[in-house]
């Protein structure tokens, strides 16, 4: 990877940093339902610079995010990581597939519905015993997930347009200098 | 695509979706006090009136027979057939007639491990005040045990019990009878599919709204709490099943277990299985010969569940399971029993 | 915004509505799912007429077909402790966290326990 690659994941990791932090001071009902504002950083990253910055950025957000709260290696840094590594690869499967199909919308989409799905597994899995209870919240989060996911693929859309913009406008400054 | 075919695309998503969930079939579940026990029904029903009319239909059949073969009540027609045993022959009605036909042709082909002419034995015993006869007691009652001694009369519907001192009981077998007596209730009033339960003598028919077989669970014969209650599943097409256990009643003296499924040969307690489930079309035969083949004991039960072609899980005094191929694929285990 | 919105391809919209519609349909279909506390119910000739949580020390008065009965929840078991009926084996039954207590006479069932699990529909044995 080349210098400036290696810069811009290193910001944006901190961006992402920046916002799991800020996200995990808002209360939710749930305990470890998020926003995943941080997934916006990653969705961005990798439609401009490709899987393996995303997946990077993912780790670093989610490892860093944990130890700094102080949760790293509890069931909480468990589930994020498992949500955060399964929703980055299918997001990456499918952009691979086909850039055309779906926009930055959809694929913040699929990956929140495979974050998600991995979380609900690994909460029944190594948490939650009693399935009533798992099966009762699937629909509640996929729906919650559904729409943040929506509104994080707008933003991240956004985010990638400007960035485009300002790349392009400083090429173009340089071209005129 | 324009908008119009996305609305279309969506409202069809929609509909798919919601129907799945939203099914005209629904199940009703009624439970009752009746036959000294809890009586549940459950029917599958477009119309909560037909359901509940023919739960209602149902129940009362199962409490007429209750009424007809009560060994406590003065005025059932049971407590008739034993105050005559000896002197002359009662009169009965077709269902008292039916239950005791079916009791003889169980005692009959179970060598006698289930006799209805049981009354004088389980006189002696109370599980309740934890009373157990002596060993003379029971040589004296043991004579006055022999299903060979009822006579039946077909054609005028009545029933003679040859010697002074004999007694009908018919617990073992009346509660199957009743649960298909109702089955055949509910049908006739249209039901196609459901449950009904006398006390664990359960009889099933038709699928649920799912179209999923009816979910059984057997109890643990040696639960300790909650969690380890029910030790096994089984999912019923069109088929009963009854239970017969040293758990349900019993009291422990001198450290052994006295239950009330004894053995008509010895007048006691028969101490080679912990549970027997019988599975097969009717529930008269599940209740009875669930008894009889918990009686027998492991080999002889097997042998007398393959020869009669019903299914039968025995879990015997060690603990081991013992069940028919015909229960593979339909019967699984849970994980916390012991 | 706006322009972002519209920026959205056809697979992203169908996906959305697809994942909404999805989801409230399977909060529908759990329903069903739910599962009922620890709870005792007393019912009278077969009709409901009380229910409570177990975990709830209280002394329930009920009107069974001969006159009165009192039924005891204490420290998640329950009891019939008095009851109009001739050989009292409902009260003989002493203290339970599952299963029922039944007097005929009155009429009176106490069902207590969490019901049966969800994926059964009956109980053999």
């Amino acid at each position: 990877m080349q210098l400036p690659d290696k810069y811009r994941i290193a910001i944006l990791s901190a961006y992402a940093l920046a916002l799991h932090g800020f996200e995990a001071m808002l209360p939710s009902p749930i305990p470890w339902l998020r926003l995943g504002l941080a997934n916006i950083i990653t969705l961005t990253a990798m439609i401009l610079f490709g899987f393996r910055a995303a997946m990077m950025i993912t780790l670093i957000r989610v490892i860093l995010g944990s130890l700094f709260i102080g949760t790293f290696l509890g069931p909480s840094f468990i589930l994020s990581l498992g949500g955060g590594i399964c929703g980055t690869c299918a997001m990456g499967a499918m952009l691979s597939l086909s850039r055309k199909i779906f926009g930055p919308v959809g694929l913040s989409l699929v990956g929140a519905l495979f974050h998600n799905a991995a979380q609900l597994f690994l909460a029944y899995g190594l948490f939650i015993q009693r399935i009533e209870a798992v099966v009762f919240i699937t629909p509640v989060i996929m729906l919650l997930g559904t729409l943040t996911g929506f509104v994080n693929g707008i933003v991240a859309d956004i985010l990638i347009k400007n960035l485009l913009k300002k790349e392009q406008d400083s090429l173009h400054n340089v071209a005129q200098a | 695509m324009n908008k119009y075919s996305l609305i279309v695309l969506t409202s069809l998503m929609l509909t798919a979706l919601l129907s799945c969930s939203a099914q005209k079939e629904s199940m009703y579940k009624k439970s009752m006090p009746l036959m000294d026990t809890i009586v549940s029904i459950t029917v599958v029903c477009e119309s909560k009136d037909q359901a509940e009319k023919a739960m209602e239909q149902a129940f009362a059949a199962i409490d007429h027979i209750g009424n007809l073969i009560n060994f406590y009540s003065d005025t059932s027609e049971l407590s008739a057939i034993n105050r005559n045993a000896g002197i002359s022959e009662t009169k009965v009605s077709p269902e008292t007639f039916g239950i005791i036909e079916e009791a003889i042709y169980v005692a009959d082909t179970s060598g006698g491990s289930f006799d209805p002419t049981i009354g004088p034995i389980m006189r002696l015993w109370d599980f309740v005040d934890k009373k157990m006869p002596s060993v003379t007691e029971v040589r004296h009652a043991l004579p006055l045990v022999n299903y060979r001694d009822i006579i039946m009369d077909r054609k005028t519907l009545t029933i003679l019990l040859r010697k002074k001192g004999m007694m009908l009981d018919l617990g073992g077998i009346a509660k199957g009878y009743a649960a298909d007596i109702a089955v055949l209730s509910l049908i006739k009033k249209g039901i196609s599919s459901g449950l009904v339960s006398i006390a664990g003598d359960i009889r099933t028919f038709g699928l649920k709204p799912d179209k999923s077989p009816w979910t059984i669970g057997i109890k643990n014969p040696r639960q300790t709490g909650d969690r380890d209650e029910i030790i096994a599943k089984v999912r019923l097409i069109e088929k009963a099943i009854s239970t017969s256990g040293d758990y349900e009643r019993y009291f422990i003296a001198e450290g052994k277990r006295f239950h009330h499924l004894i053995d008509p040969k010895t007048g006691f307690p028969a101490a080679t299985c912990r549970s027997v489930s019988v599975v097969t079309d009717k529930a008269v035969y599940t209740d009875a010969f669930s008894t009889a083949i918990f009686v027998l004991g492991p080999e002889q039960g097997m042998k007398l569940a393959k020869d009669l072609g019903m299914d039968v899980l025995i879990i015997d005094s060690n603990g081991t399971v013992h069940s028919t191929d015909g229960l593979k694929g339909k019967l699984s285990f849970e994980k916390s029993s012991s | 915004m706006k322009k972002a919105l519209r920026n959205t391809t056809i697979a992203d919209r169908i996906l959305f509505l697809f994942l909404v519609i999805a989801s409230i349909a399977g909060m529908f279909y759990t329903r069903e799912a739910l599962s009922q506390g620890a709870e005792v119910v007393i019912e009278v000739s077969g009709k409901p007429v009380f229910t409570a949580s177990l975990y709830t020390d209280r002394e329930v008065p009920v009107e069974g077909l001969h006159g009165h009965a009192v039924v005891e929840i204490k420290d998640g078991k329950v009891r019939m402790k008095e009851a109009r009926c001739n050989n009292h084996i409902c009260m003989k039954q002493g203290w339970i966290t599952r299963g029922t207590i039944v007097c005929l006479p009155n009429s009176i069932v106490v069902i207590a326990g969490s019901g049966m699990k969800k994926d059964l529909d009956a109980i053999t044995g």
